[in-house]
């Protein structure tokens, strides 16, 4: 009985020593975390370049099991149920009016031994170099070159990652977040960046992005150069935009001179360029998640509150909408739908196929407006035409030209006003079947030697095109 | 003295003829034909175990080394993003079937053709993506990706339907238009 009461004893200090132990376990593992922050700051001139490329995961090779935890804003990678590496895709680039740039990485690591981890970071910590003055060069991955993920069915899991010195180390967790501090007046250059997600501070200088599935957010931008393909743009204000993109979507608030796409021999002469600049330079990808070096604009959607001048040099099936716009200078266009709350200036040159829409011209209009659409589609709603000229290729193509009041009395002003001094057409006959109700009227519009008002000519050139103005 | 006399008798036996050793052919034929069939067996077997070996290295291999991750179908994709209640396969279906086969002036083909190489561009889009995964795993962003490419071809394919009636309306106005040659996607 004695010897039966001891044993259920130790069997039970057996049980609370093994759930201590355990326990120890638990918390040395949770010890081995290490988090470890690479701060480095330098003193550089104002205008300093600043290139930097994206939350970029280096090549990655693996074989088994791999699976990701789809956290929000970071890339994860998973190996049989335990989270290996986790990537925060957001990059704060904050600027300052200092002369002084300033690389923050966290870095968290676990490894079998803490001398795995030190010797990890050092590697790290060399690849973070500030030696420059003028052109710098930050890698927000420090220089992690490729990481290795080795599992399966009755095998362990091996997991290597590879630094810049070319040394491997056996790791169990790492996860990497980065922030940078630029000055206000420097050029930035994000180059090769890929699902990464950009918050950039007032910047007085070039921005230059080449960017695939992310996003670049702010606030005041002076320059920005942009090559997107799936990202997104989103900033305050802009003096000079020049964009080419593809299945984007650009909001910006305010640019005062917009570029969008290039025209044939202006990106011949970029990729000219490129080939000097090799491979890393912004305008040459290296991963080509659906990479069209093309230097067109094509699918996307921009939306603009205030825009001074618009030149699209190059755009298909695009969807640009502008609240107020003063001058557009359109070069090649096809299919791309322009939709014009106010026209304040000029408009000049011609669309193929797409719509454009104009609700309102400016009372002030005293520039040009002339305009050839080959199969487009053209709505101008105004009553601010003052004199229109317009020239019809295809004759059996019926322009509407509409006039609306708001009241019955007002309709019946504007008929009368018709055929004084509001519209003249050049020397084609067209023929327009009248139609009338109280509130508008199509009217048949051909009048020889009208005396033309003060102000500009709306011309437009129809080639087998819609037209309507209301 | 045994010994060398046990030695002379089997050294006759061995240079006896068959017959002489009163064997019929019949068990003659009997005896070969076993040694055979047992080098046969023996052969068969040798194989068996070769194959064997070979499959069961076969099988190590794809459990050691080849990557799990595999190309899924669509569908399995888009319930792994939670897409699925959008029924963006059979939207983009729906609208390929409802793009008729158009006749166009050859100008206009030309055109078109702008649109139709949009839909192989984003198509290699997605193909793109379905790399990423393979390559990657199910990453929270590509879903977004996923997502942003079934809208914009949705909107690109009714952009099509849209400019095709708008050509033809004009085209039937115009009849003796020139030059017609069939389109579609």
């Amino acid at each position: 009985m004695k010897t039966q009461i001891i044993s259920m004893r130790s069997n039970g200090i057996f049980k609370v020593s093994l759930s201590i132990l355990f326990c120890l376990y638990t918390i040395i593992a949770q010890a081995d975390i290490v988090d470890h922050i690479f701060d480095k700051t330098l003193e550089v001139n104002e205008k300093v370049t600043v290139k930097t490329n994206g939350m970029e995961i280096p090549r990655l090779d693996f074989s088994g099991w791999v699976s990701s935890s789809k956290v929000k804003g970071a890339y994860t990678l998973k190996t049989r149920e335990q989270l290996f590496l986790k990537v925060h895709k957001g990059l704060n680039i904050n600027t300052w009016n200092q002369s002084q740039i300033r690389h923050v990485v966290k870095v968290t690591v676990r490894a079998e031994t803490p001398q795995i981890e030190r010797s990890f970071l050092n590697d790290l910590e060399h690849a973070l170099t500030l030696n420059a003055t003028e052109n710098i060069e930050l890698d927000n991955m420090l220089g992690i070159k490729a990481i290795m993920m080795k599992n399966g069915w009755l095998r362990g899991i091996d997991n290597t990652v590879t630094t810049a010195n070319g040394n491997e180390y056996k790791l169990d967790y790492l996860e990497i977040s980065a922030e940078l501090f630029i000055p206000e007046n420097s050029n930035l250059e994000i180059v090769d960046a890929h699902f990464t997600d950009f918050l950039i501070g007032k910047l007085n200088g070039i921005l230059t992005v080449e960017l695939e599935g992310g996003s670049v957010k702010g606030t005041y931008i002076q320059e920005v150069n942009a090559w997107l393909n799936s990202s997104e743009v989103r900033l305050s204000e802009v003096d000079l935009l020049d964009v080419s993109a593809h299945q984007s979507k650009i909001n910006i608030n305010k640019v005062n001179d917009c570029t969008i796409g290039k025209l044939p021999f202006e990106y011949d002469a970029i990729n000219f360029g490129a080939l000097n600049h090799g491979v890393g330079s912004p305008l040459v990808p290296i991963v080509n998640i659906g990479s069209n070096k093309e230097h067109n604009s094509t699918i996307n959607k921009y939306k603009f509150d205030d825009v001074n001048r618009l030149k699209i040099a190059s755009s298909a099936n695009d969807k640009i909408d502008v609240i107020n716009l003063n001058d557009a200078e359109l070069l090649k266009t096809n299919f791309t739908d322009l939709t014009i709350s106010t026209l304040n200036g000029s408009m000049t040159g011609a669309m193929s196929f797409g719509e454009l829409d104009i609700f309102t011209l400016n009372t002030i209009w005293n520039n040009d407006f002339e305009l050839e659409s080959f199969n487009g589609t053209l709505r101008i709603y105004s009553r601010n035409i003052k004199d229109l000229e317009l020239n019809i290729i295809t004759n059996k193509v019926k322009p509407e030209v509409m006039l609306h009041g708001k009241s019955p009395k007002e309709h019946q002003q504007l008929l009368n006003n018709v055929g004084e001094n509001l519209i003249h057409i050049g020397d084609d006959y067209i023929l327009l079947e009248n139609e009338s109700n109280n509130r508008s009227t199509n009217k048949s519009i051909y009048r020889k030697g009208t005396k033309k008002q003060n102000g500009s000519v709306m011309k437009i050139f129809c080639n087998n095109c819609d037209l309507t103005i209301r | 003295m045994d010994s060398k006399n046990e030695f002379e008798k089997q050294l006759k036996f061995l240079l006896k003829t068959p017959q002489e050793i009163s064997l019929s052919r019949s068990h003659w034929l009997k005896i070969q034909s076993g040694f055979e069939n047992a080098e046969k067996k023996k052969r068969k077997r040798r194989l068996s175990y070769w194959a064997m070996a070979a499959s069961i290295l076969l099988l190590i291999g794809i459990f050691f080394f080849y990557p799990v991750t595999s190309n899924k179908s669509e569908a399995e994709i888009l319930a792994q993003y939670g897409l699925t209640e959008y029924n963006f396969p059979s939207l983009v279906q729906q609208k390929l079937i409802a793009l008729p086969k158009t006749k166009v002036a050859k100008s206009q083909a030309e055109y078109l053709d702008i649109l139709k190489n949009q839909l192989y561009f984003l198509d290699k889009q997605y193909a793109n993506y379905l790399e990423y995964i393979n390559l990657n795993g199910y990453q929270e962003f590509i879903g977004i990706q996923i997502q942003n490419y079934y809208e914009v071809k949705i909107e690109l394919l009714d952009k099509i339907q849209k400019e095709i009636k708008k050509l033809k309306s004009r085209n039937n106005e115009n009849s003796n238009n020139i030059n017609e040659i069939e389109w579609n996607i």
